[in-house]
């Protein structure tokens, strides 16, 4: 038999593809096959080839693993070794100019440091997934009526349940959850633990898990798993933190007993850890909801949150228009409540954290307008220090240095600059994200995660090497386009700057006071409507005045007994020393809880375009302890009691809405509720007052006397004399003076609620001015550096001037002008930006317009001051200049 | 570069492991390739046999000698090629993993068909 040998060429290509230790069994292997095929040379030739071919190519991707230290390694060591190099140049140069480095660092971390703060929350808040499995098929449910201006309001018992039975073709799961609290006496001490009432599917439609036990299902839920028939069960879920918090995540909790409000309840499962739904938030135990016989046709108590899980094969812009369809269908059937009542589906994303979506996206805007400014201004310095060393770079390039190796030294130096500020940055941005998140209204979701973690450093680390390429390419380009010829003949450094060099100067002077402009015109406006929101008349006086929320309803079944379970209380407030004033309200202002009721002059049928008001419930010297002046007749008096004539206190706006002009003492009015019809009789006029938010305009309401209307969700308000910190355990102690066992569901100082209302203004506006008042200081420091060094290179010219008679007012304009022009289009070209940026701006303002012509004229003027100054006080020294000094130096 | 040995194994790993086992004794590269082919029923390529070989020599799941020389070869020595046990465990945990997706599968066909 005649033995082939693989063909020179062919070995060689294999010998440089695969593993020198496998080459000689793969061409054995090779040739062995090649031996066996029996088959023409030729043949056997091309055989060869072809698959040595495809070895090779499928070893030659790998190949530089096995291929000893070559040339390319040594290569990449020499690359290793110039950073090194370039490094060790760039921290020397560093060290020698200790005050440039010091500002430059600083300017840098405060840039840096700042847009990471507000990014880490913007990561955590606006870029993290939401809490809940397929979060973007999960939404709330709300009534909406737009004719009435009511665009989310809570859903009514009646309402949910036609909307369960309708919606089945659309949702995997649409479930309820009402408010509900339960007592505890952990240790000793009674307290209310914030819980809710949730139908069946809840946890399922937000995709919850369970992390003991199980969750709720059909048979809690009376015995055929029909919810409206008022069964009760007494079993309870608790959320993992309550679990954790009060039974130290004891497991065997589960199948046991714990009793609530005096009752029994079995604890059947513990949720998983930060569950935490999109309405009613912040519960820490839940039960089965089990609607009330007759619940099916109460469409006026609006107070579930609803939510609904849309089905995998429908799409939403289907569920929205079959919701729709269902909306109008029910606003036909049921005319009376229902017309124009419409149903929303709001994604839980929107739900959670619409409400600052906005405000953050416009400071992460802020915080990157600022750090671009911070930029420009370490450019202009790096640009101001290439000028100096001209003769450095142009003497390199003569020895024999490539450009492009001078460019990289300059980047070095400056990725050196920024790593070193962007660490400072990162110290800087832990603070700085602790502040925003203290400014931050509450009830954003996440926002525990909001820190340094991995996700955000990576994107400080991104903002760095884009900062470093910012700030270092222009003086590097700029740098290496010297002429070597002309430079090096130059004894000393440059006696002008290049025409570019001056344009760039222009150009980063413009765009920082333009930056700046649109920053303090942005803040001057929220500034504005901040001012403008505080100095609005609440209708009621909060200072001084502490509410305490309590529910007696399990405690006091029946009327009676809470009735005077108020007025003892109240007694006993009363003589506490220090005390004012004190009374009960259901809902005092800016209190969440204000059911709406259709109200019509007795005599007149309610109807669906009647007018909605607020109705609650006061006790005797409510409105002097609130401070709402009455405007007619009297307070509610110890004689509207039960028996005696139902009486109301109506707002102007409602006295005014009724009856015009007429006066509404001793008129009657009838308040259509669930609970049916009231008629009452107009007692007393009171003052109108905000009661939600402070930039909503009052709303009609009319008050009843707490012993004619005995609900048992009452809020104590008292009025001190000193601070009601001072008094406040005496207040505490005398209420349980009566009870013991009443716990305090809330207890917040009306001036806290005030400042409450205002937290969503107040996190916009604070930021925006520190970021504001950094963007002005840093292009003030920015035109004072640029100016200067445009003085100190015309020190030679001016030196001329002076010995030759100039007179100094003449010299000082001369080298300001530039200055001047370049301020003032950076200022125009502020207020055109600014123009066009504070529309976004509109929905965080209130009693201002966004282009408020005050604002815009005040925040201009600033500006141009500012710069102005900084020109000028960088100019001034060129009148000083010494002539014989200047034309020897 | 370091391998875990715990990383699974590749679907073309398991058929060169499995083969190697297979032929015993007589695993080399020329009947490795012949045995997928008889048994796996699929055309293989010899660059894809030999950088296999390699990269599970580099993971230790498979250990290589050079034998004699023979004349068929031009004089060139075979490399034989061993499993060792952490191949043998690797396949195993492989067929494990397959086997209980499987019968997760044959569970929900069950349900759906009649």
């Amino acid at each position: 038999m005649t033995t082939t040998r693989m063909p020179r060429g062919a070995a060689r290509l294999l010998a440089w593809a695969v593993p020198p230790q496998r080459l000689v069994d793969i061409i054995g292997d090779l040739e062995e096959e090649a031996n066996g095929l029996d088959r023409p040379g030729a043949f056997v030739w091309w055989w060869y080839w072809a698959h040595a071919v495809r070895i090779a190519a499928r070893f030659a991707p790998s190949r530089h693993r096995w291929v000893n230290r070559g040339g390319a390694q040594r290569q990449r060591d020499g690359v290793m070794a110039a950073f090194a190099r370039d490094m060790r140049f760039a921290a020397r140069g560093m060290a020698r100019r200790p005050g440039f480095t010091l500002v430059a660092a600083v300017t840098l971390a405060l840039g840096i440091g700042a847009t990471t703060a507000i990014f880490s929350v913007v990561h955590a808040v606006l870029l993290n997934p939401m809490p809940y499995p397929q979060a973007d098929r999960v939404g709330v449910l709300y009534q909406r009526n737009l004719s009435k201006g009511a665009d989310r309001d809570l859903v009514a018992p009646g309402n949910f349940i036609d909307w369960r039975r309708e919606t089945s073709e659309i949702f995997d799961h649409i479930a309820a959850i009402g408010p509900w609290g339960l007592d505890y006496l952990g240790d000793g001490q009674a307290e209310v633990i914030p819980s809710a009432l949730v139908t069946r599917g809840f946890f399922e439609a937000l995709g919850a898990r369970m992390h003991l036990g199980r969750s709720f299902v059909a048979e809690d839920y009376g015995p055929s798993g029909d919810d409206s028939r008022g069964d009760r069960t007494n079993i309870l879920v608790f959320t993992y933190e309550f679990w954790q918090r009060r039974f130290g995540g004891d497991s065997s909790i589960i199948g046991t007993t714990v009793r609530f409000s005096d009752t029994p309840f079995t604890i059947v499962g513990v949720l998983e850890p930060e569950f935490n739904p999109p309405v009613y938030p912040g519960r820490d135990i839940y039960a089965p909801l089990n609607f009330w016989v007759g619940a099916d046709e109460d469409r006026r108590s609006a107070y579930l949150g609803a939510v609904a899980r849309v089905r995998r094969d429908v799409s939403l812009e289907q569920a929205r228009g079959t919701l729709q369809l269902i909306g109008s269908r029910l606003a036909a059937e049921h005319p009376r409540e229902n017309t124009g009542v419409d149903i929303s589906w709001v994604p839980v994303r929107e739900q959670l954290v619409g409400r600052v979506e906005r405000p953050l996206l416009i400071l992460l805007g802020a915080v990157a307008a600022v750090l671009l400014i911070a930029c420009s201004n370490i450019a202009n310095l790096l640009l101001a220090r290439g000028s100096e060393r001209r003769g450095e770079f142009a003497l390199r390039v003569a020895l024999g240095a490539p450009r492009g190796r001078l460019v990289r030294q300059l980047l070095t130096e400056s990725l050196l600059l920024t790593v070193v500020g962007s660490l400072a940055g990162l110290l800087l941005a832990h603070w700085g994200t602790k502040l925003v998140l203290a400014l931050v209204p509450a009830g954003i979701p996440r926002l525990a995660d909001a820190g340094l973690n991995v996700p955000v450093v990576l994107f400080a680390f991104a903002v760095t090497l884009l900062t470093a390429v910012l700030i270092g390419l222009m003086p590097a380009w700029s740098a290496t386009q010297t002429s070597v010829n002309a430079t090096l003949r130059e004894s000393g450094p440059a006696t002008s700057a290049g025409g570019t060099q001056h344009r760039l100067r222009g150009a980063f002077t413009i765009s920082q006071v333009a930056l700046a402009m649109v920053l303090l015109l942005g803040s001057g406006l929220l500034v504005r409507s901040f001012r403008y929101l505080l100095g609005r008349d609440l209708g009621f006086n909060p200072e001084r005045v502490v509410a305490l929320q309590v529910y007696n309803w399990v405690r006091y079944p029946e009327a009676e007994g809470r009735i005077a379970y108020f007025e003892q209380a109240l007694a006993a407030v009363r003589a506490v020393p220090g005390v004012l004033g004190a009374s009960v309200a259901q809902a005092p202002p800016l209190h969440p809880d204000y059911p709406a009721v259709q109200v019509a002059r007795e005599g007149e049928a309610t109807t669906t375009e009647s007018l909605t008001a607020w109705g609650t419930v006061a006790s005797p010297e409510y409105f002097r302890v609130m401070g709402i002046p009455m405007l007619a007749g009297r307070e509610f008096a110890s004689t509207d009691g039960p028996g005696a004539p139902p009486v109301a206190i109506v707002t102007q706006s409602l006295a005014r809405r009724l009856w015009g002009d007429e006066s509404p003492l001793g008129r009657r009015f009838v308040a259509t509720t669930s609970f049916g019809a009231v008629t009452m009789e107009v007692i007393g006029v009171a003052a109108d007052f905000r009661h939600t938010a402070l930039a909503e305009r009052p709303r009609p309401t009319y008050f009843q006397p707490h012993a004619q209307n005995p609900t048992g969700a009452m809020v104590f308000v008292v009025r001190t004399a000193a601070d009601p910190a001072a008094t406040l355990e005496a207040i505490k102690n005398a209420i349980w003076s009566v009870n013991a066992n009443q716990p305090f569901y809330a207890i917040a100082t009306m001036e806290e609620l005030v400042s409450r209302a205002l937290s969503q203004q107040r996190f916009a506006m604070v930021l925006l001015t520190v970021f504001a008042a950094l963007a002005g200081v840093l292009a003030a420091i920015g035109t004072y550096g640029v100016m200067s060094y445009i003085t100190s290179q015309r020190r030679k010219e001016i030196g001329i001037r002076v010995a030759m008679g100039a007179r100094p007012r003449r010299v000082l304009w001369e080298v300001s002008r530039q200055g001047i022009v370049w301020v003032s289009t950076g200022v125009g070209l502020g207020l055109v930006l600014a123009f066009v940026a504070t529309r976004a701006l509109r929905t965080l303002l209130y009693g201002v317009t966004p282009a408020d012509p005050l604002t815009f004229v005040a925040g201009s003027l600033l500006l141009f001051l500012t710069a102005l100054a900084a020109t000028v006080a960088a100019t001034r020294k060129a009148t000083r200049v010494d002539p014989v000094a200047a034309l020897r130096g | 570069m370091p391998t875990s040995p715990h990383m699974p194994l590749g679907e073309f790993e398991q058929l060169v492991l499995l083969a190697v086992l297979s032929l015993g004794d007589e695993a080399y590269a020329v009947p490795v390739r012949h045995e997928i082919h008889r048994l796996a029923r699929r055309p293989v390529t010899r660059g894809a046999v030999y950088i296999t070989l390699e990269r599970l020599e580099q993971k230790g799941l498979l250990t290589s000698t050079v034998a004699d020389p023979t004349p068929q070869r031009g004089g060139r020595a075979r490399r034989y090629y061993r499993a060792t046990p952490a191949a043998v465990a690797a396949l195993r945990r492989s067929r494990a993993a397959l086997e209980r997706m499987w019968a997760a599968v044959d569970a929900t066909l069950g349900k759906v068909s009649p």
